[in-house]
């Protein structure tokens, strides 16, 4: 199997296949993430699209002391950011909160919320964190990716990364226990 | 530990699903108090959740959609290697200009005089700094300063001498040229990656 640097070197050199390739090997991560930061499946599939193309236009940046996957994932990171922002929807007001109110209830059937259940109601609510809580969020716990690779996706201090996480975390706990009855999740 | 220190620690722990290693204290807590369990499970479940969400389906024709938006930016040889010709020398033309312009300011430059210029303005910053009543660190720093800079000329005598004084200060003028279109080559390389990156992070 081509490794990823070997999949670059035949791209540069215009092999249309090797970067054919590196999109199947990374587009399934790449439309996961776009997903859960961005919240639509029409905005995440012109965020995955925009990811590669960027990428190839940027492979003459690209210096192999990074890994190609910590590249992707940052110019993942970015387009998704620049895609709310084009959108309107990543003002500097917004980026604090939106309010949990705005949260549709949805009443749980029967004691205990099935998995499922509880991961839709997540994933509603991750939507409504601060995009940089968000992405912290998604890349640790969705694509479980290490704080050192995060770091370099998303360049902040490791100390900050850690900070939005723990935060994440805690507002995630908190706007899901305003709409979820706290004995309810308690399994 | 009460309760609140303990929910802090709960949510700072770093571990994702099955890998929570709670220290001691923690687990005495947890095993006594039921609202704090309580909290640690809610936790864990929410946690789990969110690591084992499953990989969603993706769009039909993701990678030929790509590869057909590729294909003008492919028919245009727009991918390069990671070296650039065309950068390489624009870099290069412009350290040489600058180099040069270096170069033809400071090659009257009389280091004699410099240093005297500068031994003159140090001993009045020394002056300035007793009269202030500067810490001896300070003034010893400086009077050291001054010794370094009343030894260049010293060395420059040694090179005439050894190298013949008028092939000098060409070959010097030369090297100075080379070593500062690499600097400056240097800098700007650095600068145009900074600058890069502080557009990034500013969009």
């Amino acid at each position: 199997m081509n490794t990823d640097n070997e999949l670059l070197a035949r791209t540069r050199a215009g092999d249309h296949q090797a970067f054919a390739e590196l999109i199947d090997r990374y587009k399934a991560r790449i439309f996961h993430t776009t997903l859960r930061i961005l919240g639509n499946r029409e905005d995440a599939e012109e965020a995955g699209q925009d990811t590669f193309l960027r990428a190839y236009r940027g492979l003459e940046s690209f210096r192999e002391e990074a890994t190609f996957s910590t590249w992707i994932y940052r110019i993942c990171v970015n387009t998704c950011l620049n895609l709310l922002e084009s959108r309107k929807r990543f003002k500097a007001q917004k980026i604090e909160s939106t309010p949990a109110a705005e949260l549709p209830y949805i009443e749980s059937p029967e004691l205990g919320f099935a998995d499922e259940d509880l991961r839709e109601r997540i994933l509603a609510v991750i939507e409504t964190l601060p995009v940089k809580y968000r992405t912290v969020l998604v890349l640790f716990h969705v694509q479980h990716l290490a704080y050192q690779e995060i770091v370099e996706i998303v360049q902040l201090p490791m100390s900050s990364v850690k900070t939005h996480l723990f935060r994440a975390r805690a507002m995630l706990r908190e706007r899901l226990l305003d709409k979820i009855p706290h004995e309810e999740l308690v399994a | 530990m009460n309760c609140k220190k303990f929910r802090l620690q709960i949510d700072g722990l770093e571990g994702r699903q099955n890998a929570w290693q709670l220290p001691s204290g923690l687990q005495a807590h947890l095993d006594a108090c039921p609202a704090c369990r309580a909290h640690f499970q809610i936790q864990q479940r929410l946690l789990a959740a969110l690591d084992n969400d499953p990989a969603p389906a993706l769009p039909p024709d993701f990678t030929a959609k790509i590869l057909v938006r590729l294909e003008p930016m492919a028919a245009s040889g727009r991918v390069k290697s990671g070296f650039s010709w065309r950068r390489a020398a624009f870099y290069s033309g412009c350290a040489f200009l600058i180099a040069t312009a270096l170069w033809l300011g400071f090659r009257n430059f009389d280091l004699n005089t410099a240093q005297q210029h500068l031994a003159q303005w140090l001993d009045s910053i020394q002056a300035g700094l007793a009269a202030v009543g500067a810490t001896e660190f300070v003034q010893t720093s400086l009077r050291l300063l001054a010794k370094i800079f009343s030894f260049l000329p010293t060395t420059g005598d040694f090179l005439e001498r050894s190298f013949g004084k008028e092939t000098l200060p060409q070959a010097f003028n030369l090297i100075m040229i080379l070593l500062l279109t690499y600097l400056v080559a240097k800098a700007s390389v650095l600068i145009e990656s900074w600058v890069r990156q502080v557009s990034r992070r500013s969009s």
